[in-house]
This record gives structure tokens, sequence and C-alpha cells, in this order.
């Protein structure tokens, strides 16, 4: 129920001094990063097996809200813009620094700070709604891990409490009610930061951080605190909840407007007007052309690795460089003891390779696959890894045009490998694998160009793939089938693969169920057909062997 | 079920919990000031050099978490429940000497070194939490067995469940009370510190003979929750 008395919603303030550019990102206790979106990333979760994050697909949520509110508001296409500025104005070196100086001190920080509030307040309530409907039993949990303010960290408790005393989010109310609930404070988010910023910014006389700041003097924060003192002062809350359970979004948005205080609240349709007028007042500073159109639908979120983790792990093993000599001992070896070697690459460049040369028993008869009698007469020889350059690689290779039986390649490593001369025909022979670690629909996207053609996507597709734009994507997944290979570990992997190249195959690291339906969705919008018998037990044998090194 | 008595695997995690309590609490009581017993337990475990008094207040633990549900919280640091049932508690070296040194980094320091317990007021103030070691019960109670100032570790900690129990029975029976149990949250809330509440009834409950360990002292000074 609805309860507090008129002025008594209000939200907690935030400082750019105090939070700096943890602004941005959800983070549990303040020291890891569970989620963040960044705009032209898309919503982002963090590898939910490091950080622990309970319900990956709450943090999805409330990470896909965020990307709700900058692309579908004034004050998030307003903070796009800004970027740009900001963006331009410092790489590019073509503006006077003062200006961009400026921006970067002033409007910025001040940005951010008037939206965080309504921004994490949606997003987190959304989230945790979503915990209370799927996992009831870690909802108080959750609440209570969030980062607060009374602890020196980002107020997420605090602005989440705020929303929480008028529509508490509890684990016994009905699902349609929750989801109601979290749309119509997503609603209401919108309403507060579709202010007329943009109308400002298309109008100002002088282009001055000064005049920015002005366009945002009505406060996202303030005026949610507004909109919602008001609403529930005169019992409307209920009432819009109701609506929201029989009505579109859309509609219901029409009456928040129509019931708000006085104050200028944009919709949809006035969006894209208001953001190309105010880029063409600005261009020379955003750089960028902004049409009529509308925008781009939503992308889908992405799982990626932690990148703390990965400092943890480099910083306990350094990369150090792999000698030429030790690398010819080990074909050398290979080939006389006649085991399979799997050689992985890892290219940042084209120049540099990290190399890895891992042994295998082959399956003597039927080689490239591997042996299965485990009682093989000695020991393998341990791995072996480390920098090398890719002309050193093809050279050594040269000499051994039987090995390696398998190459993987460490994410889209392939697209730059195939740019060097030669290099792509040196491993025609092989099994090809492409192991991808992060799951992003851009990169699901390289797999299937990998597994149908062996060749790059060309540019503009990626591009209206990430935006979300559509494409003739019936002609993208001919030919290639998906299916989820689990590991005897445990560890599931998405494989891509098609019937006509035996030879070439896409892994994705799945890093929970969560991921596994979204690499499933990613798939049905590429046009990937689900297989219904996958590929055959002996290339399940290779691909399980090559797969190990996802879950360490 | 309220769930009373924490098994804390990590500072931060105290932190966290405190500060969920008093957010509650406050909004709940709509009180802007007042102050909740905690109870912190630095038990080693034998394996570390530890001794039987920390294991016996360890197996105890269940026992503590049903009894003292509606008044005290009591945290067990550097344990926590095990990952399968029956979820016994876990003993952490790292974890416990990460919460020794953030109480040490504060000026809570003279640790006994085997079974310490340290009782005293968590409070809310001007929207900030604090804890008050500076009016803190710090006893060693492996040195306290030693030297006979108590009988037993478990039968001394019966007596405050009983005191935190007779603090409960105070505050539904008399409507004046200056203190309020929590009807969330289960805990003792005042606008006033109730350790000197808790020790009375504890005082009273082991008898005169054993006041001694019962003395309120200076752990440490009022520290604030974040700069824990």
């Amino acid at each position: 129920m609805t309860s507090a008395k008129q002025g008594q919603f209000r939200l907690p303030r935030v400082k750019w001094s105090k939070h700096g550019v943890s602004l941005l990102s959800l983070r549990q206790g303040a020291l890891e990063i569970l989620g963040q979106y960044t705009p032209g990333d898309g919503p982002v979760v963090v590898d939910p097996r490091w950080t622990k994050a309970a319900v990956p697909e709450a943090i999805a949520m409330h990470e896909t809200i965020h990307q709700f509110l900058y692309k579908n508001t004034a004050v998030g296409a307003f903070t796009q813009l800004l970027l740009f500025i900001l963006e331009r104005n410092s790489t590019h070196g073509n503006r006077p620094h003062s200006v961009a100086a400026g921006f970067a001190h002033e409007v910025v920080p001040a940005c951010f700070e008037i939206q965080w509030c309504v921004q994490e307040l949606a997003a987190t309530y959304t989230e945790l709604s979503a915990v209370a409907r799927s996992n009831p039993g870690l909802l108080e949990q959750e609440i209570r891990g969030l980062p607060s303010g009374r602890l020196d960290q980002p107020p997420y408790r605090e602005a989440f409490d705020a929303m929480d005393r008028l529509l508490p989010v509890r684990s016994d109310i009905a699902k349609e009610r929750s989801m109601a609930q979290s749309t119509l404070v997503s609603l209401l988010a919108a309403a507060s930061m579709n202010s007329d910023c943009l109308v400002r910014m298309a109008e100002v006389k002088e282009h001055t951080s000064k005049a920015l700041l002005s366009c945002i003097a009505d406060r996202p924060d303030s005026r949610f605190e507004r909109i919602v003192n008001h609403l529930d002062a005169n019992g409307l809350l209920e009432l819009l909840l109701e609506e929201v359970q029989s009505f579109p979004p859309e509609r219901v948005y029409k009456r928040i407007v129509a019931e708000a205080p006085r104050m200028p609240i944009f919709g949809d349709s006035d969006l894209v007007e208001q953001i190309h007028r105010a880029n063409q007042t600005w261009s020379d500073f955003t750089q960028v052309n902004v049409g009529k159109e509308r925008p781009a639908a939503e992308s889908l979120p992405s799982i990626v690795e932690s990148r703390v983790r990965e400092q943890q792990q480099l910083a306990a093993n350094p990369v150090q460089e792999l000698p030429v000599d030790q690398f010819r001992e080990r074909l050398v070896h290979t080939e006389r003891k006649a085991l399979g070697l799997i050689l992985e690459l890892w290219l940042r460049d084209s120049s540099q390779a990290y190399v890895a040369a891992r042994p295998y028993f082959l399956d003597k008869d039927n080689a490239p696959f591997p042996g299965t009698d485990d009682s093989e007469p000695e020991a393998l020889p341990a791995d072996l890894a480390g920098l090398m350059s890719t002309s050193e690689v093809l050279r050594e290779l040269a000499a051994f045009p039987a090995l390696p039986q398998i190459v993987v390649f460490g994410d889209d490593s392939w697209r730059r490998w195939d740019k060097i001369p030669n290099a792509r025909a040196r491993f025609d022979s092989c099994v090809r694998v492409c192991r991808q670690t992060d799951l992003t629909p851009e990169y699901v996207l390289y797999l299937l160009g990998f597994v149908q053609s062996g060749h790059d996507v060309p540019r503009v597709i990626v591009n209206d793939f990430r935006s979300g734009a559509k494409f003739p994507s019936e002609f993208m997944g001919k030919g290639v089938e998906v299916v989820v290979l689990k590991l005897k570990s445990g560890g599931l992997v998405g494989c891509l693969f098609s019937r006509s190249e035996p030879k070439r195959y896409g892994l994705q690291k799945l890093h929970t169920e969560f991921a596994m339906q979204l690499f499933l969705e990613i798939c049905e919008r590429l046009g990937i057909a689900s297989s219904a018998d996958g590929p055959t037990g002996q290339f399940v044998n290779l691909l399980s062997m090559v797969s190990l090194d996802f879950y360490f | 079920m309220f769930e009373r008595a924490y098994s804390i695997s990590a500072i931060s995690d105290f932190r966290q919990r405190i500060n969920d309590n008093m957010m509650r609490l406050e909004r709940e009581t709509r009180m802007s000031e007042f102050a909740v017993p905690v109870c912190i337990l630095l038990l080693l475990d034998q394996a570390n050099g530890g001794n039987a008094v920390g294991e016996e207040i360890v197996r105890r633990f269940n026992l503590i978490d049903v009894e003292s549900r509606n008044v005290i919280d009591f945290y067990f640091m550097g344990w926590s429940r095990g990952k399968s049932e029956p979820f016994a508690l876990e003993f952490d070296l790292s974890a416990f000497q990460a919460c020794r040194q953030a109480l040490s980094k504060v000026g809570v320091e003279s640790f006994g070194g085997y079974a310490d317990l340290l009782l005293f007021d968590a409070w809310l103030r001007s929207g900030r939490v604090s804890l008050d070691f500076s009016h803190a019960l710090h006893i060693d109670l492996a040195d306290a067995l030693a030297s006979k100032k108590i009988n037993s570790a478990g039968g001394f900690l019966e007596g405050l469940l009983q005191a935190a129990e007779g603090i409960r029975d105070d505050a539904s029976s008399d409507s004046s009370a200056v203190i309020r149990i929590s009807d969330k949250l289960g805990l003792a809330v005042a606008k006033r510190s109730i350790l000197d509440f808790v020790l009375d009834k504890w005082g009273k409950i082991i008898g005169g003979s054993s006041l001694v360990p019962l003395a309120v002292r200076r752990a440490g000074s009022v520290v604030d929750l974040a700069k824990l």
C-alpha cells in the first residue's frame, strides 16, 4: 500500500567528488563491479561465477533499465551528446582545450550527479523486484548487500529504500503486481528525465559550460521527488499500478504526464526532433550527425570476464617471451613422439601472439581425435606458453606440415591472424576452433562468421546488429547450427558448427544458465538453427578437450 | 523467522549487517536517534591455536541464534556457516585476522587471544551509524575462566541470554519502558545506552560475587561504522 504523506518522499544526493566514476557502475560493497552500462556498449554483467552474484539475470535487468533511460529520455540523450563533445574534443584536439576542460570539470560530473539517484533507483528497484519474484529467499540478503551512503558508498540502499517505503518490494505479492510496480517506477523515472534540457540545449546562444549547465537546471532527482509526492498525495499511485496491469506502458506514461504537477514532461514522440535540433546547435562540438530516425532498438546484455580477475591472474602469472628454440624443440618432440598438438593463439595485433602449445595423446588410428585409452605409456610434456612474433610462429611451423592438429583462436584473434600474409592458409588442414570467453551479441556474430565462411563480418553488419537495427537475419545463420555441450566438470559450452565445414567450430563459454539462455536468444536473432543431434561424438570429445581452459 | 546470530566472514559483512539493521529500525521506529546492543565474539578454533572455550561457545551458536533473537545481535568474527547441511560453523583464519586488524585499526586492541567477548552499543545519530567502544564490556573469557572469575563460558553466556530475556519481558510488560523491542527485527532499541540495562540484569542473574568481569570500560573510542 502507498502511505507516505506529501513531501515525505526524498532521494539522497550524490557528489562526483566523493563517488567519482563509480557513479556509473553497480558495485557490491563498493569493491567489485557486478555489472555496468555505458552508452554504446550496452548492458554488461560481469561473470557471476566470479562476483558470486546470486541472480545474474537481475543484474542484467538492472543494466537494461540504464540502457532504457539513456536511450529513451531527454536527459539520457543530453548525456550522450555531452559525452560526444567530451570525447571528440579530447581525442581529436581540434577544439579549444579550455572548452573540453570546462566540460570535463563541470558539466559531465554535474550531469551524472543530477540523474544518478533516479537511474539507480529505477534500476535497483527493478533488479530487486526480479529477485523477489525468482529467488525470494535471497531478497533480504540482496537488499542488505546494497552499498549505502552511511558506509560512505554510493547510496543505492537509500535510493531503493525511499521507493520501497511507498511501493514495498516483497516476495509475497503477486507476480503481476510486482512487475507492475517495476514498470511504474521505470515510467516515473523516464518522466522525471524527460525534461526540457534538449529544448534548452538547442536554443543556447553561447557554447559554454555555463550554458550547458543551465540546460539541466531542472534536475531529474528533484523532478522525481515532485512527481512522486504529488501522485502519492493525491492517491494516484495505486490507480496507476492498476492501469499498468491493464494497459500498455505508453498509455500509462501519458497518464503520468497528465496527472503530474506542472512541469515540462516530454514523450517519445518529441524526443527524435529534440535530439536532432540540439545536435544541430552543437554539431561543431559533437561532430556527429543525428538524423530524425527513431533511436535504435535496445541491445541484449553481455556477460564479460571480471577485469579485476584478469589483472590478478596476470600479476600472479606475468606474461613472458617464449624463446623460439623452445617452441621448435616442442614441435620436434611432438612429431617424434607422434603426439597431437593443440596450438592456441591470442592476438591483439597481427605482429605478436600469445602462443600456447598443448600436447595430447592422439587416437592413433583416427587422428586428429584424442585417444581414449587412459593407460598411456608416459606422461605428456607440460604445456608451453608465451609471447612470440607471428612471423616466427609461421616460420617455425613451416618445417612441420602435419602440426598442429588443432588450432584454437582465443576470442576473435582469428580476424587478426587472417590479415597476416599466408597465415590463414597455413591452418587449412587443421581442426580450427574459435573459443570465445566474453558473451556479447557482437562476438557471437564474429563466431558465426568464423564458422560460416571463415571470413570477417563486414563492419556495417556488426554495427547494425550492435545497435539493434534490422538486417536480413534469415541469411545470416544459414547452414549453421547451435548446440550446448555440458562438460564433465559441469561447465556449459555453446557450440556453433556447420555440417558443410566439419573442421571449423565456434565455442562460447557459458558462465551460467542465464548465459545459456542469453546465448540461445542471440543465436535465434542471428537466424542460427538449434541442432537436434549436434556434432559427431568424436568431435564432441575433441571440443570438450579444448574447452577445459574455459573453466579453471 | 528472525536471523539474529550472524557468522561474519569479513568485516564488510559486519558493516553491511549493522547498517542494514539500523536502517530497518529507523524506518520501523521512526526514531532518528537510538542505540542497539551488539555483541562481538572473537573466538579462535583449536586447530589455529585456540582452546576449548572458543569451541564451546561455537557449539552453542545455534542456541544463541534462537534464544537471543529478540534482543541482541551476536557476531562471530571469522566464522561462517558451512555450505552444506547441517551448516556447522567453519573457521577462516584469514577472515578472523582481517576482522581483528579492522578492530585494531580503530583502537580496539586488547584481545586475550583465545576467546573474547565485546558488548557495546551501536548508535544512530545525525544520520550516521557509530559503534561506541568507549563504553563497552570486554571480557577475555579464557582468562576469566582460568582465574575463576567465571565458572564456565557456557554458563556465563547463558546469563547474558537470560538478561536479554528479562529486558524483553520488561519492555513488553511496561508501556513506559525506555527500551522498545522492534516488531520486525526483534532487537532492543532505546534512546540511551542499552548496555547498562543489560549489565544490570546480567549482574542480578550471576550474583554479586561474579560481578567483577562485568565492569564497563573503555575498549576504544566511538567509531563511525563506515571507518571500520
